[in-house]
């Protein structure tokens, strides 16, 4: 596969799990991340996330926040509280303001990305977290 | 005849009968007590008179027997004389008892006296011892001078008796005319005045009558208009007296809450009705009754468009206060209603609209976005491709600008947009702003000015939008050659920052130039920089000016030091009164 860029600290670290409720933006984010290298396991909401995760656990979970059936913060509440998930860096983007979903941005003690996301910043964002 | 004119009439009547009908009164009043008095006199006089004529008819007995005695000697007429003189004593006595007046007492008291005289000197006779001759003398020179003088004596009691009955007939018979004169001259009186006066009177009373149904019937009148006025205004009005009583209910009232209940807030805490029936406020916490509008009204409160959520999901904008005399005192208190439940649906509509515009648009156009981005940084893409995937991706980016425009404008229609305030300066945040501005337009001169640090409250993205309309502005319109200067600094309480760049904006432009959707037509963008620029600085409590001296256009921005005071739309609300 030529044309492929691989970023740096890629291919040591295991898949980054995509929650994205919007199929576009989830394609078009897997896509960005595949090019720098990552592997990428796609997720709808956060109960397809949380099946998701039983089957196969990620070295980081990219989510969004507004999704039906189980919204971000939820998601995040459930994979903290889980001995198997707690120590999973958490990476949020949002379009959403400061509250969202009844709670402050800054209580959910996660990175945040703002929608629409800047290609080459998720891209060191990512690359942060999983070397933490 | 109305009954008010027949009662007046009747009762002016009634006052000058009444006079007379008292004069009346009181003269037959006194000529009956005066005939009963003199009456009773008249009866007492005739009782003395009787038992005087007893006396002396008793006197006249005892005076018979003794001369008989001395004639004959017999002991029966000895007995004859003493139950004559016990006889007389006793009516003496019965006279003495019942005669008061000191004429009276005296005249009897000269009876008595001359009785007992005459008594003595029959009994001395009487006893005397003599020939018949002798005796004969002795009674007629001893006996008979006492015996006249105790007859005179009587008479004169008797005399005088029969004079004051005498007096007393002609004093009642005088009385008699008397009355008869004031009852007749006041039933003359009476005749007269109803005949003479009654006419005048009558007429008196009409015209009175007359101008008082005239000020009553346009108090009348007035009365029903406001009350007509109050009742079919298109507002739901509601009236309670200080005691929490409800006292009007406009019919506009009446219809709107056909379907629902709305409590007054009048009623003792824990009343069934309000219980069955509560009310909530715009954010669902129940009102407790005391803070309903109507009692916090009658409290003196003024209450204004407070949103209230009844029990049927209604909702009602309420606006309500005390009603006040010339003295200050609260006589009641008013509440009124509108049913704005139509338009809190359509502001819900409303956010659901921006909701899909900040959340469905946007999803799409970040894919093109990631997507485009994306492709630019392979390396296998033709050259010939590259020009077009930038347009693609700098496209995108432009149509979620105006996406964010369309939303801060439709957040700013029905309230202020919300902003985060933080420490900050704004010739820092200008400085930025310049900074990212020169990069795609690295010809044009644009400076930042500070004059004197002050640190302010602010959201720094949201002031940093405020200066990139401006100074974008500025760039587009502006003259090319001359420098856009953005100055800073603080006076009083106020932080603010002046844009000027060279080139006037026209008057009528200018007037209007904080519109929303004004645009010149060579200016591309939906022409909201300007009206988002404004509610943003508004909805920091702040003011944003527009001036032209000198051939320049210079945009003032005031900002309170201490960051948002009061109500933010409140600056949006004075703008719209003014």
């Amino acid at each position: 596969m030529s044309g492929w860029k691989r970023a740096a600290n890629s291919g040591g670290a295991g898949p980054v799990l995509v929650v994205e409720d919007d199929p576009d933006i989830r394609q078009a984010i897997a896509e960005l991340l595949e090019d720098d290298g990552y592997e990428c396991i796609l997720a709808e909401h956060g109960l397809d996330a949380l099946e998701t995760l039983r089957r196969r656990t990620p070295s980081l979970v990219l989510t969004d926040l507004l999704m039906p059936v189980m919204d971000g913060v939820e998601l995040i509440a459930r994979v903290r509280a889980d001995t198997r998930w707690s120590h999973l860096p958490i990476v949020v983007m949002t379009a959403a303001g400061d509250r969202i979903i009844g709670v402050e941005l800054e209580s959910l003690n996660v990175p945040v990305l703002r929608k629409p996301v800047d290609v080459a910043n998720l891209a060191q964002v990512i690359s942060r977290h999983l070397a933490m | 005849m109305t009954r008010t004119f027949a009662g007046k009439l009747g009762s002016l009547a009634g006052l000058v009968g009444f006079v007379l009908v008292a004069l009346l009164a009181g003269g037959g009043y006194t000529l009956v007590s005066t005939i009963r008095v003199a009456n009773e006199a008249l009866s007492t006089y005739a009782d003395e008179l009787i038992l005087a004529w007893s006396l002396q008819e008793a006197h006249e007995r005892k005076l018979a027997s003794g001369r008989g005695f001395l004639i004959a000697h017999e002991r029966a007429l000895m007995r004859d004389f003493e139950t004559a003189a016990a006889d007389t004593e006793a009516v003496l006595w019965k006279l003495r008892q019942r005669v008061n007046s000191k004429a009276g007492i005296a005249r009897l008291d000269d009876a008595n006296r001359a009785l007992r005289a005459h008594d003595q000197a029959l009994r001395e006779v009487m006893a005397m011892d003599g020939t018949p001759h002798e005796i004969a003398v002795a009674w007629t020179s001893h006996v008979m001078p006492k015996a006249f003088g105790a007859r005179n004596a009587m008479d004169g009691f008797i005399r005088y008796k029969e004079m004051l009955q005498d007096d007393e007939r002609a004093y009642v018979s005088r009385v008699q005319r008397r009355a008869t004169w004031v009852i007749g001259s006041t039933a003359v009186a009476a005749l007269l005045v109803a005949l003479l006066g009654g006419g005048r009177l009558f007429r008196a009373a009409k015209r009175t009558y007359a101008a008082e149904k005239q000020a009553r019937t346009a108090a009348e009148q007035e009365r029903h208009f406001f009350h007509t006025l109050l009742d079919q205004l298109p507002l739901g009005i509601v009236a309670a007296d200080p005691s929490g009583r409800i006292i009007h209910v406009s019919s506009f009232a009446r219809k709107m809450l056909k379907q629902d209940h709305l409590p007054w807030g009048t009623h003792v805490a824990g009343d069934g009705d309000y219980v069955k029936w509560p009310a909530f406020r715009a954010d669902g916490s129940p009102y407790p009754v005391g803070d309903l509008p109507l009692a916090r009204g009658l409290r003196g409160e003024v209450v204004a468009q407070e949103e209230i959520r009844s029990a049927a999901e209604r909702v009602y904008s309420v606006t309500a206060g005390p009603i006040r005399d010339e003295s200050g005192k609260t006589i009641a208190a008013v509440i009124a209603l509108v049913d704005v439940s139509e338009r809190k649906r359509g502001e819900r509509e409303r956010e659901l609209f921006v909701g899909a515009l900040g959340h469905d648009l946007r999803n799409p156009i970040q894919a093109i976005s990631l997507a485009a981005k994306s492709l630019a940084r392979r390396t296998d893409v033709s050259d010939l491709a590259k020009k077009p995937v930038a347009r693609i991706a700098s496209s995108a980016d432009r149509l979620n600008e105006l996406i964010s425009e369309l939303l801060d404008f439709a957040t700013s229609q029905h309230g202020a947009i919300p902003i985060k305030p933080e420490k900050c300066e704004l010739n820092e945040i200008a400085a930025d702003v310049i900074a990212e501005i020169k990069l795609a337009r690295p010809d044009r001169d644009i400076r930042v000015e500070p004059q004197g640090a002050c640190g302010g409250q602010c959201d720094r993205g949201r002031m940093a939008q405020v200066f990139q309309n401006l100074l974008v502005n500025a760039v587009e319109h502006g003259d090319p050659k001359a420098p856009i200067t953005v100055r800073t600094g603080c006076c009083n309480d106020e932080v603010w920052a002046a844009v000027t760049n060279r080139g006037a904006i026209p008057a009528e432009e200018r007037r209007s130039i904080f519109e929303p959707f004004r645009r010149r037509a060579t200016s591309k963008g939906l022409g909201l920089g300007l009206y988002i620029a404004r509610a943003l600085v508004e909805a920091h409590g702040g003011t944003i000016a527009v001036e032209c001296p000198n051939d320049e256009t210079v945009f003032l921005i005031k900002l309170p030091v201490h960051g948002v005071a009061g109500d933010p739309s409140s600056a949006a609300r004075h703008r719209k009164f003014a």
